[in-house]
């Protein structure tokens, strides 16, 4: 386990801590109103928040939005230290009661990349800070929590005089301030809202508007407050937690939302390049098709303009012969002389034919002795680095064999070469086959038809066929198969 | 008998000339192509056209069609390497006499044709 896992795993568990204890002293609070529900909503509020904020946090630990919804959720239980019947704990609870409105806000500034990315955020978010908790202290001076006007609680150890005017003043310098940034920050998360489109909206949306329904219902709760602290205020208050509770699950819906949309995107995007695939494979199988239906053609070329043709003349030359050998047998003789000439050319012919249709050495003996074979026939030297001598499939072998024929072929046709090397590799599953010449370079591969041949060939096994060769700096022919 | 081959391998052109000179035929031109087939025919008038099938430019059946369309064309032989149930009923249709498969060329073949009535 990671050790980030690990710490995340203790904040959940003093996450999960802080909200029993916080139950229990809300529970047995004497100052509590609606206890079952505070208690229910506090949980519900505080425990999403940092549930929601870990999960977010693990997912993206270098995104700091984790963090501070973790942050929010602390803030909620450490407010509601307020229900405690102890004077200090319920006054430690005053003082820091308005600091998870400060961490929300600073949640909804830096959301969703979890920075504060502007002079301006951070201002605000400061300001948040400061209007929550230092801007609270002098309203507690003057305030007498025990009053049953204000709240019927504990002692606020703070206060150093009892005057509810000075009091309602003061609370109003926080309270007036608060709106105001309630509203500037409403403005920024609305304004990031309305510049986002397409997958990043989608993700921020239910977010941003549940923090915007948040911001307002808190608003008017806080102004509410002010005014009065009757039975509507109480109903503001379970309203403010709710649209609070649903901002987590704002962030969550986004998540899920903006997944659902990229796996769509992802769709889109697999299927453009299945598509394309396809294409490919259409437009190859194509080529092999009309590859193959050439090479037939040439063949029957081949058959009929070189041995059928010397064969026929021979047949021609034979009749001849025999009505000649009584008459004029030095005739005779002399062109049976010439249909034997004919009939090693013709043999000839016939066994060139046959290993550009399969090589027999191939199949007999191996890439290796094959190689070596056409190395030896080729006009220019060709050194046949040793080849490995485990046998390989017949389509790969077959292929490799090609490439290298094709190959030496071109370099005795345009390379110029003095030279040429033919390496056979295999290694981690791939067979690279390789040409190198030290010709005049140039070639290309999308105009000759050979070339192209063997590409499809060698595509056909998965393989990839690269040719390099700069005008002056010689080819490189080099082919990669797969091959377990 | 003035008898012209067409055929673009030479080495089947100088076999069969020197089979037909041997059976008592007057080789008089050999031609290479369709072009030169048609040309040489002008030329020399033969009185019988040793016709190859498969030529560079054009088919030896339109060769033969082109020589025998006004009627008063020499008697054309076709000839190829390939077997005449190759070409089904083009060699009738084309106006030539009679085809003769290459390895069974011979100055008796060529006669057994032009005896048979056109």
């Amino acid at each position: 386990m990671s050790s980030l896992r690990r710490a995340l795993i203790g904040i959940g568990i003093a996450g999960f801590a802080a909200g029993v204890g916080i139950a229990l002293l809300a529970a047995n609070s004497n100052h509590l109103d609606s206890r079952g529900a505070a208690v229910a909503l506090g949980l519900l509020l505080g425990w999403s928040f940092i549930g929601t904020g870990l999960y977010a946090w693990d997912r993206r630990p270098g995104n700091g939005t984790g963090a501070i919804m973790v942050g929010v959720g602390f803030a909620w239980f450490l407010g509601t230290l307020v229900t405690a019947n102890s004077a200090l704990v319920f006054t430690l609870g005053l003082t820091v009661n308005n600091l998870f409105f400060a961490v929300l806000l600073h949640l909804l500034l830096a959301f969703p990349s979890g920075r504060l990315e502007t002079r301006n955020h951070k201002l605000l978010a400061g300001a948040s800070y400061f209007v929550a908790v230092p801007l609270g202290l002098p309203f507690l001076l003057f305030a007498d929590m025990t009053d049953d006007e204000l709240c019927g609680c504990p002692d606020n150890l703070l206060m150093v005089q009892d005057s509810v005017t000075t009091a309602q003043i003061l609370g109003a310098v926080q309270i007036i301030p608060a709106i105001a940034l309630f509203a500037a920050v409403g403005r920024v998360a609305f304004r990031r809202w309305r510049a986002a489109e397409g997958i990043e909206r989608t993700a921020l949306s239910p977010m941003i508007w549940a923090g915007l329904v948040m911001l307002a219902v808190a608003g008017v709760q806080i102004a509410a407050g002010a005014v009065s602290q009757e039975g509507k205020g109480q109903i503001l208050f379970f309203a403010c937690v709710a649209a609070m509770a649903a901002v987590p699950y704002g962030f969550l819906v986004g998540l899920l939302r903006s997944r659902t949309a990229g796996l769509e995107l992802e769709n889109v995007r697999l299927d453009a390049e299945l598509q394309d695939r396809i294409e490919e494979l259409r437009a190859s199988r194509a080529r092999i098709v009309q590859a193959s239906d050439t090479a037939r053609r040439r063949l029957e070329r081949d058959l009929h303009d070189g041995a059928q043709q010397r064969l026929v003349a021979l047949a021609l030359d034979l009749k001849l012969a025999r009505a000649k050998l009584d008459k004029d047998p030095a005739a005779a003789a002399e062109l049976l002389d010439a249909s034997i000439e004919e009939l090693a050319e013709a043999t000839r012919e016939l066994r060139e034919l046959a290993r550009g249709i399969h090589p027999a050495l191939l199949t007999d003996r191996g890439l290796g002795p094959a190689l070596e074979a056409i190395a030896s026939r080729a006009p220019v030297p060709v050194e046949v680095a040793p080849v490995p001598e485990m046998r390989l499939p017949g389509p790969v072998e077959s292929a490799a064999y090609f490439v290298v024929a094709e190959a030496l072929t071109n370099v005795s046709k345009y390379a110029n070469a003095t030279h040429a090397e033919v390496t056979v590799t295999r290694s981690n599953g791939r067979v690279v086959v390789e040409v190198r010449d030290n010709g005049v370079g140039g070639a290309n591969p999308a105009a000759g038809s050979g070339l192209s041949g063997l590409a499809d060939r060698v595509a056909a096994l998965d393989g990839l066929l690269d040719v390099q060769s700069p005008q002056g700096g010689g080819t490189i022919v080099r082919a990669e198969v797969p091959c377990e | 008998m003035k008898v012209l081959i067409v055929d673009d391998h030479e080495g089947f052109r100088a076999s069969a000339r020197r089979m037909l000179e041997a059976e008592g035929f007057e080789v008089v031109a050999e031609a290479g192509s369709g072009a030169e087939a048609l040309q040489a025919a002008d030329t020399w008038s033969p009185d019988l056209i040793l016709l190859d099938v498969y030529l560079p430019d054009l088919e030896g059946f339109d060769v033969a069609e082109r020589l025998t369309v006004n009627g008063s064309a020499p008697a054309i032989v076709l000839t190829s390497s390939h077997d005449a149930s190759d070409f089904g009923p083009l060699v009738e249709r084309s106006g030539a006499r009679g085809f003769i498969p290459k390895s069974d060329l011979s100055g008796e073949a060529l006669r057994r044709i032009l005896d048979e009535q056109p």
